[in-house]
């Protein structure tokens, strides 16, 4: 039992690393641009949803600037 | 006598000696004395032996005792080491950068192997990379006689699999903790690689490696004559390492390397350095040095490649140290940003040295010497200043130390003391030569003038996680360089750098003001500056009023469009502020759109009655799938949208980009599962009432 819990840890191991190198940010890019022809936004086309908000906002509304 | 005899001994045999007795008397008395001598002898015999048996036994068992314990213990026991695992490294999000998995070694008994070529040559077939220097040192080994020898370690699990299915007897298998980096090239340097006996060798991998580590543990198992184990008599589990949390942001990371790559191919050059850094808290959030390696497969890489040249490698600053220069000459006093200076006639002599500028330049004001590069307007500073406080600043801004804890082997850098410093030599100082930094120490000090005048230990290590727990590193301030408002000033002139100065054409940034200053710096080679070889760099960080990121951009020997810092370097920083800024989320501080005001979804959508404010917030959940019934998608976005349209299993056709504004079909419409829905999306989201947020 003790073994084979431990097999089965090591194997869990084995797929996160698999996992960790399929999510690299080099493999990702290449499929996005190379594959999907993906390209970067452009200033135009990214909109910055500002994490901070500013002063308190109204009590029925948010301030959710862009 | 023989009443007497047969009471006496009382044998079994006293019945047919009677009868003998009876015959003849003497010869009864001779067989009498035969007996009794024999059994004399017999009895002493076997009273020597019990007597050897039972001393052997005490001796054994009570004067040797430890010892046989001891050996019983060698022959039935067997200690099996249980490795520890070293704790992962993950980066500022929890991406792992560094793990530990078991690997498979292979190891024989050469003593059980009688043909060691055949069994070298069969397991090398079996091996992926295998080639014959590595068969012959297998042999080697198994022809070498000892209990144990290595055959191939940390194979990969194929190879362990093909070699198994060989069935050699003598041949071992076990299993070894092994390192891996999963995202190979990315912060390599940083991380640094560990050896076979799981020991680090270089970068956090070293510098931390007692607490990575962790402890082994130890099973002791009780075996056959076989030395089959049977059971498990003792056991220690082992301890795995302490794992670290970097300040590395990986995605940023990879910008970092990608640009330098590029940057370094574009320019044909030698190598280079770039640094991200959060002048606030002094993390760094990338650190990039090309050339590279893969520290999977570190043995095979050159060793010009291992260098972490940001951190062990100085260099000539250049006119990136005018910097130190402006901040020593404001904070003392002595200057102004717009006080005029004469740099004509564009150079300056010291005997017979002559240094010049680019252009003559005329009389400028300060921050314009500053913006253009005046090398004699720098130096003209430089000597107000004088040798003695200019190298005061120059130990205040962290220059000829080592600042940064988390990195082993740093380079100081090199700092001339104030009474070495004649007029020529502060005059070099004074425009960035003479001095040698690490591009680290250079991203701290520009760091310091970002930050308000505060210089931060710049650190890599963000926490160490134990136990599941996380003990954070904190900030550690080294001291305050200069005053905020020496720090404000600094920044202005060198925000002029970039509006009109040297990197106008190749650092601006659209909708953000960006603080920098361009470097170039001929390399020095065999006691004399170089003709050809220049160090190109660029420091800046953005936005310049609230600056989110400090980056250092170092190119070593660009060789192919010029050699000036500001066309080489300033584009790659650029390049990779751009990217930081859209991935941190900072807004635009130029000309930045009005903030959207919308309201909280409080109340359900179709709600009637007058709205003031009703815009569905971007970031509201996804609505509840009913099953069967096509959702109401508008003012999602487009992701979340989409995620909405997968549960209900419609094919989306998307038109537009932004928020969706409308959707065909309508919501509440049944469907079939396949349906194509269309949405209509668009830049601002619709209000209920059919209007827009303001």
């Amino acid at each position: 039992m003790q073994r084979e819990h431990a097999q089965q840890e090591e194997i869990n191991r084995h797929l996160r690393l698999e996992i960790e190198t399929l999510r690299s940010p080099a493999r990702l890019e290449q499929i996005a641009t190379k594959d999907l022809h993906l390209v970067a936004p452009t200033r135009d086309q990214a909109i910055i949803l500002e994490r901070v908000t500013p002063s308190a906002p109204p009590e029925k509304s948010i301030v959710a600037a862009r | 006598m023989a009443e007497k005899h047969g009471g006496r001994f009382q044998l079994p045999w006293s019945l047919s000696a009677q009868r003998i007795l009876k015959r003849n008397p003497a010869a009864a008395a001779d067989w009498r004395d035969v007996l009794r001598s024999r059994l004399i002898v017999c009895t002493a015999l076997l009273a020597c032996w019990t007597v050897s048996i039972e001393a052997r036994l005490v001796y054994l068992q009570v004067i040797q005792r430890d010892e046989m314990m001891a050996r019983a213990n060698r022959q039935q026991t067997r200690t099996v080491s249980l490795p520890a695992k070293r704790g992962e490294i993950v980066d500022r999000f929890g991406h792992v950068l560094a793990y530990s998995v078991d690997a498979d070694t292979i190891a024989a008994e050469p003593t059980v192997i009688d043909n060691p070529d055949e069994v070298a040559a069969r397991v090398c077939a079996a091996l992926d990379r295998c080639g014959a220097a590595q068969r012959q040192q297998m042999a080697e080994r198994l022809a070498s006689k000892q209990q144990f020898a290595y055959l191939a370690r940390q194979v990969s699990p194929e190879d362990a699999r093909r070699v198994k299915a060989l069935d050699i007897p003598g041949v071992l298998f076990y299993k070894e903790s092994r390192r891996y980096y999963p995202k190979k090239e990315l912060a390599a340097h940083v991380l640094g690689y560990v050896g076979l006996d799981n020991k680090g060798l270089a970068g956090l991998e070293s510098t931390f490696d007692s607490r990575i580590r962790g402890r082994e543990g130890k099973m002791l198992l009780q075996t056959d004559a076989r030395q089959r184990a049977i059971a498990t008599r003792d056991e220690k589990l082992p301890t795995s390492g302490d794992g670290l949390e970097l300040t590395i942001d990986e995605y940023l990371q990879f910008v970092a390397d990608r640009e330098l790559r590029a940057g370094v191919a574009e320019n044909a050059a030698a190598g280079g350095t770039a640094i991200i850094l959060e002048p606030q808290s002094g993390e760094i959030l990338a650190l990039a040095n090309w050339p590279t390696f893969n520290p999977n497969a570190f043995k095979t890489v050159d060793t010009v490649a291992l260098r972490n040249r940001a951190v062990q490698d100085y260099y000539e600053p250049g006119s990136t140290f005018k910097v130190v220069t402006a901040s020593a000459a404001i904070e003392e006093g002595l200057i102004r940003p717009s006080d005029p200076i004469d740099c004509s006639p564009g150079y300056i002599t010291f005997g017979s040295r002559m240094i010049r500028d680019t252009h003559e330049y005329g009389v400028l004001p300060f921050i314009d010497v500053i913006a253009k590069s005046s090398n004699v307007g720098a130096i003209k500073v430089g000597m107000k200043v004088g040798a003695t406080r200019l190298t005061q600043y120059v130990s205040r801004f962290g220059f000829g130390q080592t600042l940064a804890s988390d990195f082993r082997g740093q380079n100081a850098g090199m700092v001339w003391p104030a009474d070495q410093l004649d007029p020529s030599a502060l005059a070099s100082v004074s425009m960035g030569y003479q001095v040698g930094v690490t591009p680290l120490q250079m991203a701290a000090a520009v760091g310091a003038v970002a930050n308000g005048g505060e210089l931060i230990e710049p650190h890599v290590v963000r926490a160490f996680i134990k136990n599941g727990g996380r003990q954070e590193v904190a900030r550690n301030v080294v001291r305050r360089a200069i005053a905020p408002e020496t720090a404000a000033t600094v920044t202005e002139i060198m925000e002029a750098v970039v509006d009109h100065g040297t990197a106008k054409a190749t650092a601006q940034i659209e909708g953000f003001t960006v603080a920098g200053k361009t470097g170039t710096a001929s390399k020095a080679e065999g006691g004399h500056y170089s003709k050809s070889d220049y160090n190109a760099s660029f420091v800046g960080f953005v936005p310049s009023r609230k600056p989110a990121v400090v980056i250092v951009v170092v190119i070593d020997s660009p060789h192919a469009h010029g050699y000036y810092g500001a066309v080489v370097s300033g584009p790659v920083f650029r390049r990779i502020a751009e990217a930081t800024l859209r991935h941190l989320g900072v807004g635009p501080t130029l000309n930045a759109p009005a903030p959207v005001i919308v309201a909280r979804r409080e109340v359900p959508i179709d709600d009637v009655g007058p709205q003031p404010v009703s815009a569905p917030l971007p970031s509201t959940q996804p609505p509840a799938v009913t099953p069967g019934e096509m959702p109401d998608l508008l003012g999602l976005s487009a992701r979340d949208a989409l995620r909405t349209l997968m549960q209900v299993g419609l094919t989306p056709r998307l038109d537009g980009d932004g928020f969706v504004i409308d959707q065909s079909p309508r919501a509440g419409a049944l469907l079939t599962r396949g349906d194509t829905c269309v949405l209509k999306l668009g830049r601002r989201p619709r209000t209920a009432a059919g209007g827009t947020a303001q």
